[in-house]
């Protein structure tokens, strides 16, 4: 039975009635627009109880986030003529937010000047932005050139642009001899260190880490780091040189450390490469390569609330399967234990019915973000729940997969890694869309 | 008192300044909160509404009369020969001239379909709050919704500005 109401002064709502408008406001922004009103709206807005009931905060989560949006670029630059300007075409914005379709990549970050035209987005961390930028080149332009990336906070400072100077290498537009990116990663202060205070969190500094290819095939990882604005000397990974990359190009972070997928069509390794000690290691995980699938699916990875590394891979038969590493003390066999201390459950049950087109690991909600269907949903790691993202129907009409992301089988943030051309079998070098997720940064003082 | 009139179950519900209204049970089955005490056989005899004058309660029975069911109770357009979507078409009608009201009745009504859990009510009471929010600036919505300014300047710089994409 519904509470009693309270009475009021006449021409005021209160409380309890204040959180049932609130509760059924389209979006976060007018949330975030009622919390700038008065203290009292913004104590109501704040409240655990409030934000865990409206999904922003859900109990397996260890702060509320909102999923914002995902940015994706489908316009590309040719390889050789990288850059005629043409104007308005820096990354697309796809808002996850009900109300937000109106939300661009230039309401998040300043592009009066065309800086980001054609920018490609690589990677998303803790509100953080990396995008590469394509600079004009002179006309006779040599076909290698420097890498430009900038990292911007698209929600949170909106001219706040940071530029990294070229690393210490060249790379190719052309991805057919010579130097070529085969991953990068975004890491803050916070994969350092445990820090609590949100303050502090928006004015950490941040890394980057890239790695690349020579044209010996040996690869190399190479970290910027923009407390003292500068590359570190490459070293170099020989761990991988007999190795195909394959999954995500953005690597996986956790506890400072950054993961990307390799295999060697048997089996699945790991490159884990630590930022503090530019240590390089490979790691065999007990996920084998699926001869029979239809499907060139790679394992996905992710990150568990315990921070440890750990992987979805999908089945043909659409079942989500969940891999995590266990620790010494955990006796907790909630699934079938395989070698090497790794632990297997059956996370959801998707169907095999509708393909499913995007898969992204949203960090801090602690889920899988799946497109399926035309419909994005979230997948608790931990709680293995499914939550629809409810963009109140306005939306559906573009968020419909297929003219948003284009690129087939590519869109997929964890294509299988690889396309045909030519009778060869080559990296797939498809532009991937990354998804944007910020802390719930309101806060009172 | 729950009597029978025409075959139909009727359901007394009385207000805290003495009012009494007797509706059929199917309207007043539209609130959850006297379903859910109709089913627990809390309701043989009158049916006391807390915290909602007649004046609001009056409102809200005709809102739910219009809104049951179609068994010809409303006497109105429920018929046959009406298609499904033109009685939709009509409803909307109606519910835009319901809400046309101040708004200190309107809240009344918010607070009254939130305590009676009506759902349909409760949407469409605070629908106009919502556009409210939704469409007008920080000040607009203060003055509408009666509330007071308390932040600093400075203090609502900041959450404007860490927030800027609520507020463009």
């Amino acid at each position: 039975m519904a509470k009693a109401a309270c009475v009021g002064a006449a021409g005021e709502l209160l409380d309890d009635l204040l959180l049932v408008v609130f509760e059924h406001l389209p979006g976060v922004q007018d949330l975030l627009r009622c919390a700038a009103t008065c203290k009292q709206w913004l104590c109501l807005i704040k409240d655990p109880v409030f934000l865990r009931r409206i999904g922003l905060w859900p109990e397996t989560a260890p702060h509320p986030s909102v999923l914002v949006g995902i940015f994706y670029q489908n316009v590309a630059a040719s390889a050789i003529q990288p850059v005629r300007r043409i104007p308005d075409s820096p990354p697309q914005f796809l808002s996850l937010q009900a109300g937000g379709g109106h939300l661009t990549f230039d309401s998040f970050v300043a592009n009066d000047d065309g800086l980001f035209n054609f920018a490609r987005p690589l990677a998303s961390r803790r509100g953080l932005l990396l995008v590469r930028i394509l600079l004009p080149t002179p006309a006779d332009h040599q076909r290698r050139e420097k890498l430009h990336l900038a990292v911007c906070r698209p929600l949170i400072d909106k001219r706040g642009r940071h530029l990294l100077p070229p690393p210490p290498f060249l790379v190719n537009h052309g991805f057919i001899n010579g130097l070529r990116l085969t991953g990068y990663a975004l890491l803050t202060d916070e994969d350092h260190r445990a820090i609590d205070d949100l303050d502090q969190q928006r004015r950490s500094s941040f890394q980057v880490v890239l790695t690349y290819t020579g044209a010996n095939r040996v690869m190399y990882a190479c970290g910027y780091s923009s407390a003292t604005d500068s590359w570190s000397t490459p070293i170099k990974c020989h761990q991988v040189s007999h190795l195909s990359r394959c999954g995500p190009y953005a690597g996986v972070v956790t506890c400072g450390t950054v993961h990307w997928l390799f295999t060697d069509q048997r089996s699945f390794y790991t490159l884990n490469v630590s930022v503090a000690t530019a240590h390089v290691s490979l790691t065999k995980i007990p996920i084998n390569v699926h001869a029979g699938e239809q499907r060139r699916r790679v394992p996905f990875p992710c990150v568990t609330g315990e921070r440890k590394l750990s992987f979805v891979s999908i089945r043909d038969d659409g079942v989500l399967e969940l891999w995590a590493k266990q620790g010494q003390d955990d006796n907790d066999h909630g699934g079938e234990a395989a070698a090497g201390g790794w632990l297997r459950s059956d996370l959801i049950n998707l169907g095999s019915g509708d393909k499913i087109n995007l898969v992204f690991f949203a960090e801090r909600r602690g889920a899988m973000l799946v497109e399926q269907g035309g419909a994005f949903f979230t997948i608790d790691l931990k709680s293995k729940e499914k939550a629809l993202v409810d963009l109140k129907g306005e939306e559906m009409e573009h968020v419909r997969g297929i003219c948003r992301f284009p690129m087939h089988r590519c869109s997929s943030s964890w294509c299988s890694g690889f396309h045909c051309s030519w009778g060869r079998i080559s990296p797939c070098a498809y532009n991937k869309p990354v998804l944007y997720e910020v802390d719930w940064i309101i806060e009172a003082r | 008192m729950a009597t029978r009139e025409a075959g139909k179950k009727m359901i007394m519900l009385k207000s805290p300044d003495g009012m009494e209204f007797e509706v059929e049970e199917a309207v007043a089955m539209e609130s959850q909160t006297i379903r859910k005490m109709i089913e627990d056989d809390c309701a043989d005899t009158a049916i006391l509404i807390p915290n909602i004058n007649s004046k609001i309660l009056s409102r809200v029975i005709e809102y739910c009369n219009k809104h049951v069911p179609t068994t010809g109770a409303t006497g109105a357009a429920a018929s046959d020969t009406v298609a499904p979507a033109a009685l939709a078409e009509d409803l909307k009608i109606w519910d835009a001239e319901f809400i046309k009201v101040n708004r200190a009745t309107r809240f009344d009504l918010i607070q009254a379909a939130s305590y009676l859990n009506i759902k349909g009510l409760l949407d469409l009471t605070s629908q106009t709050t919502i556009d409210t929010i939704s469409d007008n600036s920080l000040e607009e919505i203060r003055s509408f919704l009666s509330t007071k300014n308390d932040y600093l300047p400075e203090e609502e710089q900041t959450i404007r500005r860490e927030n800027q994409w609520a507020f463009q």
